[in-house]
């Protein structure tokens, strides 16, 4: 199975669990979403057969979309978050700037600079926006679930 | 001459002039950095504007908008690589010009160009929103739904390489606007018992999720690839006084390159890379001599840029008169008028006539004030290409999560920008561009509004298919959609056409 056929399939099985979903709804609010997923299915039909087609024809070359970088940048993103509801914004923030920078210059910088860097843009930036937000624009920004 | 008064008013406050050339500075310097789009940059600075009142809030975006597509073409003069998609054909004959020595000059024939490009699209925006406008309040509920059905057929065909998966990324993003309580129907869809979607999905959230995010993965992806650094180049004297000389020289030039620039702005979708295309392209052919093209000449900076920056103008025409955006970065606007209470559409020129005016000739403004800055600060811009993604990246990441943090103090929304943020780059990287499913997330609304009124003012299903396919309006639009649909066939049934006969006539040279 290609991967355009591996994305028809889940677009179809998407497609389908909306519909049996919007069966449930009262007419008006079924109407519009039963119209897009039928359209969605049709589209997800004609693109499974078109790379069925397809994937007879050619062989695909190997994707990088789940490369060692995208992976653990993604990765950071969910930490991120995380962090942000457990300890609060400023202290996650701080953590995920330093830390992406210093993974990032890897094969870039090297030794105490490197440290150096990511401590650096990592205060300046959390600061500065955190003062910003907080006590310009009065955003009152997570603290974690120990201080709220 | 209440209006004017009031715009007046509005544009002379020292702090709406000091965050436009803020805007126009910032945009300048975000569109320079490769992988940093137009959309992104509105994206990331959006939140900046919540507190704003809402004339200073649009003239700061507008601002960016101008400043960021112009700053597209710093990157592609200096370095090869477009700041922006927008400045794709700046690179064709704008770093070969940086090879022979003559940096300068071309980024002041960018400058030139895209100042009065700019200014040439405001004035269309001024003069054709308001007519575009009254022709929208004849609309009934079926013409709007077959208006966001265009935008969406337009979107899918012109924005992607595959219409299918164009057509599909529409329907998920029409899906995603269903999230929520049923505008007339009142049922709570697809929320999975999170009381948190209730309200369905905030707008600028997914904005940010789709452009920012993936974008974002993409260039710490890239990072490795060696990066070429700006180097310090020396002015040369007179250089200003020559490119005007030349472009005023050439008036057709950058008038075409603005005309195809609106033309391509007000369709939903096509954005400032195909119009600076086309506008290249139709340069090549109509000039007599097109040898010296792709090797440094002056009238290929000066039709891409030229028309790229009256692209903007263009694509906001179909925002404020319809409520459909033209291109990407105006689907970011919606969301900033959205958020100051401003839905925009037919009805927006009756309702907040002074702001929108005000907007307009802040545009034009803008574009004069980009021509400014871009003529004595290119050069210095030109140098945060050098600032290095180890520490762009982190920056950004932290400033979509601020921002969407911001808009309404909802940690459910900084979840979702992140969700949708790595679904989104799963999504682009299979070849499902964001712009189609941002547009279907926007139209959607719009589309069922109009579904659902006709349902409700019809009396019957054979009134109801009456309502949709026998109205003058409706008529036309759908056959727009049927054309939008079928183009790129049409297109590739012409060019293989075109090129049988050419290889006929080339047999049949041959054989005499």
């Amino acid at each position: 199975m290609t991967k355009d056929t591996g994305s028809a399939v889940f677009f179809i099985l998407l497609a389908a669990g909306g519909l049996w979903m919007a069966l449930s709804f009262n007419t008006m609010s079924a109407v519009f979403p039963i119209l897009v997923l039928s359209l969605l299915l049709l589209f997800s039909i004609i693109y499974f057969f078109i790379s069925i087609m397809k994937g007879r024809e050619s062989t695909e070359t190997a994707s990088a979309i789940f490369s060692k970088e995208a992976v653990i940048t993604g990765l950071c993103l969910l930490g991120y978050v995380l962090f942000i509801w457990v300890i609060g914004f400023l202290a996650a923030s701080l953590l995920f700037l330093g830390g992406m920078t210093w993974y990032l210059q890897g094969g870039f910088v090297s030794g105490k600079k490197r440290v150096r860097n990511a401590a650096g843009s990592s205060i300046i930036v959390t600061v500065v926006f955190f003062f910003l937000f907080r006590y310009v624009f009065l955003v009152q920004l997570p603290t974690g679930i120990f201080t709220s | 001459m209440e209006v004017f008064q009031e715009v007046l008013s509005s544009l002379t406050q020292p702090f709406n002039l000091i965050y436009m050339i803020f805007g126009v500075a910032a945009g300048m310097i975000v569109g320079a950095l490769p992988g940093l789009t137009a959309t992104m940059a509105i994206a990331v600075m959006l939140p900046f504007t919540f507190s704003m009142p809402p004339d200073t809030a649009l003239i700061t975006l507008g601002g960016i908008y101008i400043g960021a597509i112009f700053g597209g073409c710093i990157a592609a003069i200096l370095i090869n690589t477009p700041g922006t998609p927008s400045s794709i054909a700046t690179t064709f004959d704008g770093y070969p010009m940086t090879q022979q020595g003559k940096p300068d000059q071309a980024l002041v024939t960018a400058a030139v160009s895209s100042g009065i490009g700019g200014v040439i699209g405001g004035l269309a925006l001024l003069f054709l929103t308001p007519m575009l406008a009254a022709l929208a309040l004849q609309f009934g509920p079926p013409e709007f739904f077959w208006i966001a059905l265009l935008g969406l057929t337009m979107v899918a065909t012109l924005s992607s390489g595959s219409l299918l998966k164009g057509l599909i990324g529409g329907s998920i993003g029409l899906l995603l606007s269903t999230v929520g309580l049923a505008p007339i129907g009142g049922d709570s869809r697809f929320t999975f018992g999170f009381s948190q979607l209730q309200a369905g999905f905030e707008l600028i959230v997914m904005l940010i999720a789709f452009f920012c995010i993936p974008q974002v993965i993409r260039m710490i992806k890239n990072q490795s690839n060696t990066k070429e650094q700006v180097k310090p180049f020396q002015s040369q004297k007179g250089v200003i006084g020559y490119v005007f000389k030349q472009i005023f020289m050439r008036p057709f030039l950058i008038l075409r390159s603005a005309v195809i620039g609106i033309i391509v702005g007000i369709i939903p979708g096509a954005g400032g890379n195909v119009a600076s295309l086309l506008s290249y392209d139709a340069t090549v052919r109509m000039s007599k001599d097109q040898s010296t093209f792709g090797k440094g000449d002056v009238r290929g900076v000066s039709a891409s840029e030229g028309a790229n920056n009256a692209e903007v103008g263009g694509s906001l025409v179909p925002l404020l008169a319809l409520g459909i955006p033209g291109a990407p970065p105006a689907a970011v606007i919606i969301g900033a008028l959205l958020m100051q209470g401003i839905q925009p559409g037919p009805n927006l020129f009756e309702e907040n006539a002074n702001l929108i005016y005000t907007f307009i000739t802040a545009f034009i403004l803008a574009n004069v004030v980009m021509l400014i800055l871009a003529l004595f600060g290119s050069k210095y811009i030109g140098r945060v290409i050098n600032i290095p993604t180890y520490y762009l990246a982190p920056a950004i990441v932290f400033l979509t999560i601020i921002g969407s943090y911001a808009i309404r103090n909802n940690f459910t929304d900084v979840v979702t920008l992140i969700i949708i943020g790595l679904i989104g780059y799963v999504l682009s990287e299979r070849g499902f561009a964001p712009a189609p499913i941002v547009l279907g997330l926007i139209l959607g609304p719009i589309a069922e509004e109009g579904l659902a009124q006709s349902i409700l003012i019809s009396e019957g299903f054979f009134s109801l298919l009456g309502l949709f396919f026998t109205r003058p309006i409706t008529l036309v639009l759908m056959l727009f959609c049927i054309l939008s649909l079928l183009s790129p066939y049409i297109g590739k049934l012409l060019k293989s056409q075109k090129a049988k006969e050419e290889q006929e006539k080339e047999e049949a040279e041959e054989s005499l």
